[in-house]
């Protein structure tokens, strides 16, 4: 009986190997691909050690591929793949074999708190990476990981685990970039919104059946925004896009539904900026999945006009599935611009390779975001941003004139929640003012919400909380929770003089300096 | 309970309502709030603008 599996001490050269054998790839475009020196670094961040390799595996997405379109080609493509398994503890085959046969050896707990996830190898020619789940690099010290969701392996009766987001390389036949870029938000989203998790080439016919591109829709060149909207449809969501043509919008909105667990596509244009004048790469836009953040930990810059502080201003990187680079690649928001017709364009890191061969001399250009949400969250990040905006200006001029002993300009972290996650937070919240907790945990609230949490000197004084699921004409701000007692007595206080009613009545900011008139 | 600070004894609900009705009716602080009423307005309307997705961006072709 041929062996069904083989483990292999972890290293650069051993993984490409394998790639080059489970596949039909030759080892010269294996070693050639960006995937091969963003898993160097990535498999060291993580600390693989061994590798464990499970052969004639049957993967579900590379099935349904296979079904609709390899099967049907003059070559025998193979049905099945090969999937790889990594862990950070060194153990041998002799070792692996004696947990199969016989009680364990060795602790099944290590086995399990070891694992680093998988890369399922497709047997095709060039687009090897199928669907890879890998831990995701330390959280913690600024970086998160909103979007990650549990994944379950059994290999051969260890039931294993790994926190990740699944990614995969486009396979240029099925899917190019852009379907690959849903395809993993789609494995967030359908667990958060119970919907289905449809294959490359499901997203692929549905984004094209009512909206066919001008070329082939089958193999793949890409997809449009407008197509990605309609894919996006067909599994029961609403495509939310926004323009990004600023650091502050980018970063903003990204945080405001990531922070939630809402993994965000993001269209980008890559500029070669070896060449001068710098010049477009290919003739298209490129997508990718946003899935994480870093924050550093200083001051944010204000926004223009109000000099409103934002907390996602502290943003110092996103992290992608950029499926020609790997999971969790970083693009870093470094304030470099690209330039063109002479005009500072705003652009972003990438780990693109430019004419001259150097990683990252290819700079990404954000151009738009597309964000999948459940039909219930209907009020727009911008319409919460506008009224904290306003609400943060009226503060500012009070603490200004001395209202409030508060000594910094209050910084917001304004992003979609749930009723779930918010009460979770207030059950262990040190910040509570004594007997506010149970008011706040026994109030009916409805399941959606957006949270305006005002951060003084890192710490909460106050939040704003809205109704995500209303509708934009009606009052849909619910309450403040107040952290502070001595901020809800003054705004009271500063909420009556009819001159001050006026100027908020007419603003943005109505209903929550309304609340306060009205409270007792 | 504990002794209140020098602050909250200077600033009592009260006292601050008192000092509101008078900044506002100020010229300094009429101005403050029709200031503050323009620039909230100027601000978000170049961040709605910004954002706005025209159709060539929808169209723009992903395909790399």
């Amino acid at each position: 009986m041929s062996p069904s599996y083989r483990v292999v001490p972890y290293s650069i050269a051993s993984l490409l190997d394998l790639f080059a054998e489970f596949s039909l790839a030759v080892p010269e475009d294996i070693s050639s691909k960006l995937h091969s020196a963003y898993f160097r670094g990535y498999f060291a961040e993580i600390g693989a050690a061994t590798i464990v390799v499970e052969l004639d595996y049957v993967d579900r997405d590379y099935l349904e591929d296979f079904s609709n379109y390899y099967v049907k080609c003059f070559n025998d493509y193979p049905r099945k793949c090969t999937r790889i398994h990594f862990f950070s503890v060194s153990f041998s085959q002799a070792e692996f074999k004696a947990a199969l046969t016989e009680p364990p050896l060795f602790s099944i707990d290590t086995l399990k708190e070891s694992y680093l996830g998988f890369i399922v190898v497709k047997p095709l020619p060039k687009t090897v990476i199928g669907r890879t789940c890998l831990k995701t690099y330390p959280e913690g010290t600024g970086r998160s990981f909103p979007s990650k969701r549990k994944y379950e392996v059994n290999l051969f009766g260890f039931e294993l685990s790994v926190d990740s987001l699944a990614y995969q390389e486009q396979d240029q036949v099925a899917a190019a970039c852009a379907t690959s870029a849903l395809w993993s938000i789609f494995h967030r989203t359908g667990s958060m919104f119970h919907h289905s998790f449809p294959t490359p080439i499901e997203i692929t016919k549905s984004a094209t059946c009512n909206l066919p591109a001008e070329r082939r829709n089958l193999p793949n060149n890409g997809l449009t925004l407008e197509q990605m909207a309609h894919a996006i449809r067909n599994v029961g969501l609403e495509p939310f896009p926004v323009k990004t043509p600023n650091e502050y919008i980018l970063n903003s909105t990204i945080y405001a539904y990531l922070k939630a667990g809402v993994p965000i596509a993001l269209a980008i244009l890559l500029v070669d900026t070896s060449k001068t004048p710098h010049e477009p790469v290919g003739e298209g836009g490129h997508a990718v999945a946003v899935t994480g953040f870093c924050m550093k930990d200083t001051i944010p810059p204000p926004l223009y006009g109000t000099g409103f502080l934002s907390r996602s201003s502290r943003i110092e990187k996103f992290y992608v599935h950029d499926d020609q680079v790997g999971p969790f690649a970083r693009m870093d928001i470094d304030g470099v611009p690209v330039i063109a017709g002479g005009e500072n364009i705003f652009s972003i890191s990438s780990s693109w390779k430019g004419q001259n061969g150097v990683i990252g001399s290819v700079r990404a250009v954000p151009k738009a975001i597309l964000v999948p949400l459940y039909h219930k969250i209907r009020i727009p990040f911008e319409i919460v941003e506008k009224i904290v905006i306003a609400f943060d200006l009226f503060f500012e001029t009070f603490r200004q004139q001395g209202y409030f002993s508060l000594t910094e300009r209050i910084e917001w972290d304004i992003h979609l929640s749930d009723v779930n996650q918010l009460k979770k937070e207030m059950l262990s919240s040190s910040d509570l003012p004594n007997g506010f907790r149970e008011e706040v945990l026994t109030t009916k609230l409805p399941r959606f919400l957006w949270r305006a949490i005002g951060l003084h000197q890192g710490r909460p004084a106050l939040e704003l909380i809205f109704d995500a699921t209303d509708i934009e004409q009606g009052n849909f701000f619910i309450r403040p929770i107040t952290y502070r007692a001595d901020i809800f007595a003054i705004l009271k206080s500063l909420s009556m003089p009819p001159p001050i009613q006026s100027a908020t009545d007419n603003s943005p900011a109505k209903w929550i300096f309304q609340w306060f008139r009205n409270s007792l | 309970m504990g002794r209140k600070s020098d602050f909250e004894v200077r600033m009592s609900p009260e006292k601050i309502a008192k000092s509101a009705e008078k900044w506002v009716t100020s010229t300094a602080g009429k101005q403050a709030l029709e200031d503050a009423l323009k620039l909230i307005n100027e601000t978000v309307a170049q961040l709605s603008n910004e954002r706005f997705v025209d159709s060539k961006t929808l169209r723009m072709p992903l395909s790399i």
